[in-house]
């Protein structure tokens, strides 16, 4: 018996959208995640460490806070090096797709990191300094709810 | 339930000084997470990054993703020639499946990040060469 499907209506196209929409808010959100979980468990000591985490997502629009971190992370340890901001993948609006530093598609992506060079020192101890790392240990945490988001992108 | 992390720390300093080609290079210089004071160079130093359960079973069952961070340190700004030999050890050594040190089990070991670094301690250069690994434990039966 012939069996005859007629489509009136295609909403593949808004399906898409709202994946690729909700897809870029799980990775904006488990970025500030990450980041807030990693200022809590922080080493302190002047506190300029936790203060210069910050956040770079580029969407539609940039967003970071590296300034304020920066800023912060300097007021607080006068003796700190700064280093460049780390950028995230951005939107490209013409074909509407993320490129990454190299100009290559990717996927959305966020960047949590320390505007402090010694960052990199507390991270991975020195050869008479134990590690005190931060970055890795939240992102360890952010990993489980990273996945479980991205699990519901399509629902 | 026994401390996985003790025990990890445990087989990684007896694998890693067992192996001749590793301590015809450094001696006997195999720390956990920094060098004493006055310690000589070349050295290995192993440290724990962090970790998280990734399974919880039912009861007390659990299985722990554990990183680590494995090289050698020599002074310097090469990492070639006998750095390179220690270094070259620790896939062959650490990539293990099913391996228990008293009263826990090492279900698997997962290369996870190469490790290279360049930089300066009490101004003499220092170079670092060695692996970010994953180490998946739980406690044996």
């Amino acid at each position: 018996m012939p069996i005859t499907l007629i489509v009136r209506r295609n909403d593949i196209p808004n399906v898409k959208a709202r994946i690729a929409d909700k897809n870029v808010d799980a990775v904006r959100d488990n970025a500030h995640f990450m980041r807030d979980y990693a200022q809590s468990i922080a080493p302190v000591r002047t506190g300029a460490f936790r203060a210069s985490l910050y956040v770079n997502f580029q969407g539609e629009q940039t967003e970071s806070d590296y300034g304020q971190a920066a800023a912060r992370a300097l007021q607080l340890n006068p003796r700190a090096r700064i280093v460049p901001e780390q950028q995230a993948a951005l939107l490209d609006q013409n074909v509407n797709r993320f490129r990454n530093p190299l100009g290559q598609f990717t996927q959305p992506e966020a960047v949590v990191s320390s505007a402090v060079e010694y960052a990199l020192y507390l991270e991975e101890g020195t050869v008479h300094n134990s590690p005190r790392p931060t970055l890795r240990q939240a992102a360890l945490a952010t990993e489980p709810r990273f996945k479980t988001d991205m699990g519901k992108v399509a629902d | 339930m026994p401390a996985e992390l003790a025990r990890v720390n445990q087989w990684m300093y007896s694998t890693l000084a067992a192996d001749t080609a590793i301590s015809n290079v450094v001696g006997s210089r195999i720390y956990a997470e920094q060098a004493p004071q006055g310690a000589s160079y070349p050295m290995v130093l192993f440290a724990h990054i962090g970790n998280i359960d990734v399974t919880r079973a039912m009861n007390n069952g659990r299985l722990a993703k554990v990183i680590y961070l494995v090289r050698v340190v020599g002074e310097g700004f090469s990492v070639s020639g006998s750095l390179q030999t220690v270094a070259d050890r620790f896939d062959p050594l650490l990539l293990v499946k099913n391996v228990t040190v008293d009263g826990v089990r090492i279900a698997y070991v997962q290369h996870d990040q190469h490790h290279i670094r360049k930089d300066s301690e009490n101004g003499i250069p220092v170079s670092y060469l060695g692996s970010y690994y994953l180490i998946f434990c739980q406690p044996a039966d």
